[in-house]
């Protein structure tokens, strides 16, 4: 990280200008929830910034559980830095053109020697949106065929839920390769394993930059699920036990899952993590279903309720507009 | 649970037929009815909240803020406030082991967290009294935020405040037998520094939005990590990671620009601002202290074998 000037480090710690009333506990409580107007939110903003006491307090009032689900990535490296895209953008481009010329090289071979069928292609790193997501083939409720991710706008009517309060500790982990007891954080990925889940393929470390592209599903009855092969397999990822989860849109890590009664969900390390988001814009919360989630890129985004509500940010989801 | 002297129900001020709708439909909702608090009262409490939070709004605003607010919540802890035993029982059923959890999270250790989970239960009950009535902390509750998040809040403030009234109540026994009293004075430290360079900080300081100041202020005054920072406002840490990033650079950039506008060259600015990135601090003893330096005791019979003879 680059480093700040001394000399604003220590203007800022001089600054002493008359402040205005601390905010009472009210005001820091709903700030804390996102339940301030902008206005509001930046008059306290402006009194943090000059008030050590109030910081203070803010930082021992904000909920432990909302800590578990601030991605825990390192600081010292943000991954999404533009050295970091540009060479990795390179060397993928290396590797899909080195992977594609070998396996030309195989059926050339192969058809040379009368072999049988093509071996599968490898399907290069392409962006989530692009690929045709299925859910996991023992995934059969009755109720209907899981649908697929990629149709956004499709809203799912309530199958009833599965009940996930039969926690089986530790199966999504441990595929996952966790050795470490669960934090908050990791059991909100897949602390829950759904009856019908297929055993999955031991999942790549998560925690490292050369992390695969899963690929994401929505079951019927709103519970999300990803694959790193392909869609051979797949495993239930628990977000929310309480909401329903209807649309989700992935870009590369990056997945943002929307459900009933405005559950918003975002994940930057492909589900490991998950932060929940409350959209509010002008002092109104996103209370309606959501039904679509679209995002551009990382920073552009847009959500669409049963009610007709749109919403969209421009920050990823720091801020808000309905229209 | 002992009875509690009952607040006399609130006169209602007159509400607009528009408001009397939001009150008619929220009322049921806020199952304030059940928590012993009756439609005027209920209607007098939106009407207080909503005259301090949107003065001069319009009815349409008004209704809007009104229908932000945790209603059933509010409810619950109004009649909390005002003696409802019923409202208590349901309050010690949801928040009883919530003010213990968010107490030990507060304090990090189950003896402090259960004293101030105690200390706070007496408030949020009422131990004053004041014109015969109990006056309990939860009326003061609007419903703006959750009422965990608002208990959370004001247990926090309560542990801040006696963390800071026990840091100034210093025991002298304990202060000489550290032999405080004896130290010298603390010398003070100059740092030299270039006023315009401060100037030029200033300006580029106050340029900045609110949330950037306060997450300034959070990672380099406060010493908090990324992470904490980042649940503060609802983000990922990577998130505030970036914006540190960004603005050390911004910030760089905006001083030197604003160190070449006070006249001074671009080099000139870059050097100046060099200068008070190695941080310089001049202490007044070593100023002051002369050059020769007093060899040590241990020097000085090495120094004295090592004579001739």
């Amino acid at each position: 990280m680059a480093d700040v000037p001394k000399v604003v480090i220590r203007r800022l710690a001089s600054c002493r200008v008359a402040l205005d009333p601390h905010p009472d506990a009210n005001l820091l409580a709903a700030f804390v929830e996102r339940s301030l107007g902008d206005r509001e939110r930046l008059q306290v903003l402006d009194h943090l910034a000059q008030c050590s006491e109030c910081r203070e307090v803010l930082a021992l009032a904000v909920p432990e559980l909302a800590a578990a689900s601030v991605a825990r990535l390192p600081a010292s490296a943000p991954w999404l830095s533009w050295p970091v895209l540009r060479w990795g953008a390179a060397i993928a481009c290396v590797i899909v053109v080195g992977a594609a010329v070998t396996l030309r090289q195989k059926e050339l071979r192969r058809v040379v020697s009368g072999a049988g069928s093509p071996s599968a292609v490898s399907e290069p790193a392409a962006p989530v949106r692009e690929a045709e997501a299925t859910p996991s083939p023992g995934l059969s409720t009755g109720n209907g065929v899981g649908v697929a991710w990629k149709d956004k706008n499709q809203v799912l009517s309530e199958k009833g839920r599965t009940p996930k309060e039969a926690a089986v500790p530790g199966r999504a982990k441990e595929d996952l390769g966790t050795a470490q007891p669960s934090s908050p954080g990791s059991m909100m990925a897949g602390g829950l394993a759904m009856p019908w889940a297929t055993t999955p393929t031991p999942a790549p470390l998560l925690q490292t930059r050369a992390m695969p592209i899963p690929r994401w599903a929505l079951t019927a009855d709103g519970t999300l699920q990803r694959s790193f092969d392909l869609g051979r397999s797949w495993e239930p990822i628990t977000v929310s036990l309480e909401a329903s989860l209807r649309a989700l849109a992935a870009n590369g890590l990056d997945i943002w899952v929307g459900g009933s009664a405005g559950a918003l969900y975002h994940s930057e390390d492909a589900g490991e993590h998950w932060l929940k988001v409350q959209a509010v814009s002008g002092g109104r919360t996103l209370t309606a279903d959501i039904i679509g989630v679209e995002f551009t890129d990382f920073e552009h985004g847009r959500l669409n309720t049963a009610s007709g509500e749109v919403w969209t940010t421009e920050d990823a989801g720091l801020t808000w507009q309905k229209q | 649970m002992s009875a509690i002297p009952k607040k006399s129900a609130r006169t209602a001020t007159a509400l607009p037929a528009e408001l009397e709708k939001t009150v008619a439909e929220l009322y049921p909702k806020s199952r304030a009815e059940s928590f012993g608090l009756g439609r005027e009262e209920f209607a007098g409490i939106l009407s207080e909240i909503a005259a301090k939070h949107a003065p001069g709004a319009s009815t349409k605003e008004t209704q809007a803020f009104c229908c932000s607010l945790r209603i059933e919540e509010l409810a619950l802890a109004r009649a909390c406030a005002a003696g409802h035993n019923q409202a208590w029982e349901a309050f010690l059923l949801r928040y009883r082991e919530k003010l213990f959890e968010i107490a030990n999270y507060i304090t990090k250790e189950s003896s402090a967290g259960r004293e101030l989970a105690d200390s706070m239960y007496a408030d949020l009950y009422g131990t004053t009294l004041r014109d015969g009535q109990r006056v309990s902390k939860l009326a003061s509750y609007t419903g703006r935020g959750s009422l965990e998040g608002w208990l959370r809040t004001v247990m926090a403030q309560e542990h801040v405040n006696r963390y800071r009234r026990r840091r100034r109540l210093v025991s002298l026994d304990e202060e000489s037998e550290e032999g405080v009293q004896f130290a010298a004075p603390e010398r003070a430290e100059v740092i030299a520094v270039d006023p315009r360079v401060e100037a030029a900080a200033d300006e580029a300081l106050a340029a900045l939005p609110a949330e950037d100041k306060f997450v300034l202020a959070a990672y380099f005054l406060d010493e908090r990590t990324l992470a904490e920072i980042a649940r503060t406002l609802s983000v990922h840490e990577s998130t505030i990671s970036r914006k540190l990033d960004r603005l050390a650079k911004s910030l760089r950039k905006q001083i030197l620009a604003n160190l070449v506008q006070r006249g001074l060259s671009r080099r000139q600015a870059q050097e100046a601002l060099q200068v008070d990135v190695r941080d310089l601090r001049v202490g007044i003893r070593e100023r002051l202290t002369q050059e020769t330096t007093n060899s040590s005791f241990s020097e000085k019979k090495a120094e004295a074998r090592e004579e001739p003879g």
